[in-house]
């Protein structure tokens, strides 16, 4: 077989291996879906200050104002992105490294190029599946509008989902074992979604400045641009794009330098 | 040429000095026990030929190539099963073979496979339902799948009941039947005994022998003779007698069995006793083993 038939069966193999296992894709899907259908229910005819601060009397200090849901959907479409790229993939990944998988793999003519390819390419199918799942249940329940910009947006999950891909291979380097990295990946981004104002923006110069270190705040800033949540002339946020870029540059060179396909002797 | 060639392997990890210059050679079409207590050294020497490993010093040749640069060319050649089974759990056992089959140039037939490890009734059936037994028995179809010229089979029947081990035997003789050469670590004595052609037994990171079975067994050469003591008579005249006080087993320790065996039945006979339990034993396999790394 050719290296891209090998890479297309690759393909195959995880997208069967993440639907046919209940846990992962319930788990992948939950998140996102449930706080849609919590917080957009709850804030269904309120209204969300993008970029700005509700002050005192209830106006929108120095942001746009948007129906709530408006804002909310490509929010919760860029957690989806999160959540299947950064934490599943994290967790299958120190799962096949402690069960022996991954050396095994690395025993047969099977190329690396095209096993990571495999893994990408099946969590960015997974990802755009979970992003038009919230996009319609979204717009079917909420009204929320359909993405105004479509091209960026696809480019923007594509993108953002290879980072965050690239992000959770160079996790998978500080994380010993499998059993610890659920608490681990969630302690290093369940906190980031909540201070990158996923749910409603905050004015803390502090907790701000902290989140814009990170790429996820630049990528849900770019899934609301795309979505037309944001205001811009054509859908592209390249003002966040440098922090994304940087952050995927950076964990592939730890990935490339630091990666285990073994786990640690006991 | 040989299949494998290693000569004077060193490999340490830190401060443990796992492989001090082991060094042996297995033919083409030859099945090759590796045997030696946990810590020997077994692993690492395997997992330097298997790639997996980079050795310190020595010369290692795989069917003619450095595992360290062989890369996917060298891959091709080999099958290996490794100490755990590891596949991706959610695909059925034909999915998972025909997946592996892509990665090999000349692969078997998914059936022909299955049918050689006897997971027929089982090809539909998902990984994470079969038992430990029938996915060590999917890791030998993926172990053949390729295949590949030489085998890897890091104790292949750990965990097995005892019909599942005769299977797999039946297995590795079948490999050995189609012309593959297959390097065999275990535990099992009896595994080296019936299937190894030649063993090489290492403990310390060094190799204490290497020899077919039969002739480290030879090297014991003392047939022993056992039978219950005969309640209310002496045991005398009989030549080296061995046998703890309070025993009831007595055991004669002979390089000459023939005239040994006729003395005793000849004694027996003439006091008119029955020798309860009476047994004529060659020293087996694992006698020798432990005697050769009983300082470990």
């Amino acid at each position: 077989m050719s290296d891209l038939a090998i890479t297309v069966g690759q393909i195959r193999a995880e997208q069967r291996s993440f639907w046919r296992n209940p846990s992962a894709a319930f788990f992948g899907f939950s998140f996102p879906i449930m706080f849609l259908l919590i917080f957009g229910t709850i804030f269904n005819h309120e209204t969300a200050c993008i970029d700005g601060t509700f002050n005192g009397r209830g106006q929108c200090v120095g942001g746009t104002l948007t129906p709530y849901n408006t804002f909310f959907v490509p929010a919760m479409a860029a957690w989806g992105v999160i959540t299947t790229c950064l934490v599943n993939l994290t967790l299958t990944l120190t799962v096949r490294r402690d069960s022996g998988l991954l050396k095994r793999m690395r025993g047969t003519p099977l190329p690396v190029a095209a096993f990571v390819v495999g893994v990408v390419a099946s969590s960015l199918i997974t990802a755009a599946v979970l992003v038009v799942l919230t996009a319609v249940v979204g717009h079917l329940l909420y009204s929320s509008p359909w993405p105004v910009y479509p091209l960026p947006a696809v480019v923007t999950v594509l993108l953002g989902g290879t980072v965050f891909c690239v992000v959770g291979m160079a996790l998978t380097v500080v994380i010993p074992n499998s059993d610890a990295a659920p608490a681990i990946v969630n302690v290093s981004y369940l906190p980031l979604i909540f201070i990158s104002g996923f749910f409603f923006s905050f004015s803390n110069t502090v907790l701000n400045d902290i989140a814009k270190v990170f790429p996820i705040l630049g990528f849900k800033e770019m899934m609301l641009t795309a979505f037309g949540a944001k205001p811009s002339s054509n859908g592209w946020d390249v003002h966040d794009l440098p922090v994304l870029l940087l952050w995927g540059a950076g964990a592939l060179v730890v990935t490339l330098r630091w990666f285990r396909w073994e786990a640690r002797r006991a | 040429m040989p299949a494998i060639q290693v000569e004077d392997l060193h490999k340490s990890y830190g401060p443990v000095h796992a492989v001090q210059g082991i060094s042996f050679s297995v033919d083409a079409g030859e099945v090759f026990g590796l045997l030696g207590p946990n810590g020997a050294g077994k692993t690492t020497t395997v997992e330097i030929l298997e790639g997996y490993r980079h050795r310190d010093s020595g010369h290692v040749k795989v069917l003619g190539e450095d595992p360290q640069s062989g890369g996917r060319r060298l891959k091709q050649r080999m099958g290996l099963v490794l100490q755990e089974c590891a596949v991706l759990p959610y695909l059925s056992v034909s999915e998972i073979i025909d997946l592996y089959r892509g990665y090999y140039a000349n692969p078997l037939p998914t059936a022909d496979v299955i049918e050689l490890v006897g997971l027929a009734e089982k090809s539909d059936v998902r990984v994470r339902k079969l038992s430990g037994g029938l996915q060590r028995r999917l890791d030998l179809a993926l172990a053949l799948v390729g295949d590949p010229e030489l085998v890897f089979l890091d104790e292949p029947t750990t965990g097995f009941d005892p019909s599942a081990r005769r299977n797999a035997w039946e297995i590795v003789r079948s490999m050995k039947g189609l012309g593959k050469t297959v390097l065999l670590t275990t535990h099992y004595m009896d595994e080296a005994q019936n299937l190894a052609d030649r063993v090489c037994v290492i403990a310390g990171g060094r190799v204490v022998r290497t020899g077919t079975p039969d002739s480290l067994r030879a090297e014991r050469a003392a047939t022993r003779i056992r039978f219950v003591r005969p309640e209310g008579v002496e045991v005398t005249g009989l030549g080296e007698v061995i046998s703890a006080a309070g025993d009831p087993v007595v055991e004669i320790v002979t390089e000459t069995p023939t005239p040994a065996l006729h003395t005793l039945t000849a004694w027996a006979l003439d006091h008119g006793i029955e020798l309860e339990r009476l047994e004529v034993s060659q020293p087996s396999l694992e006698d020798v083993y432990l005697e050769l790394t009983r300082d470990e």
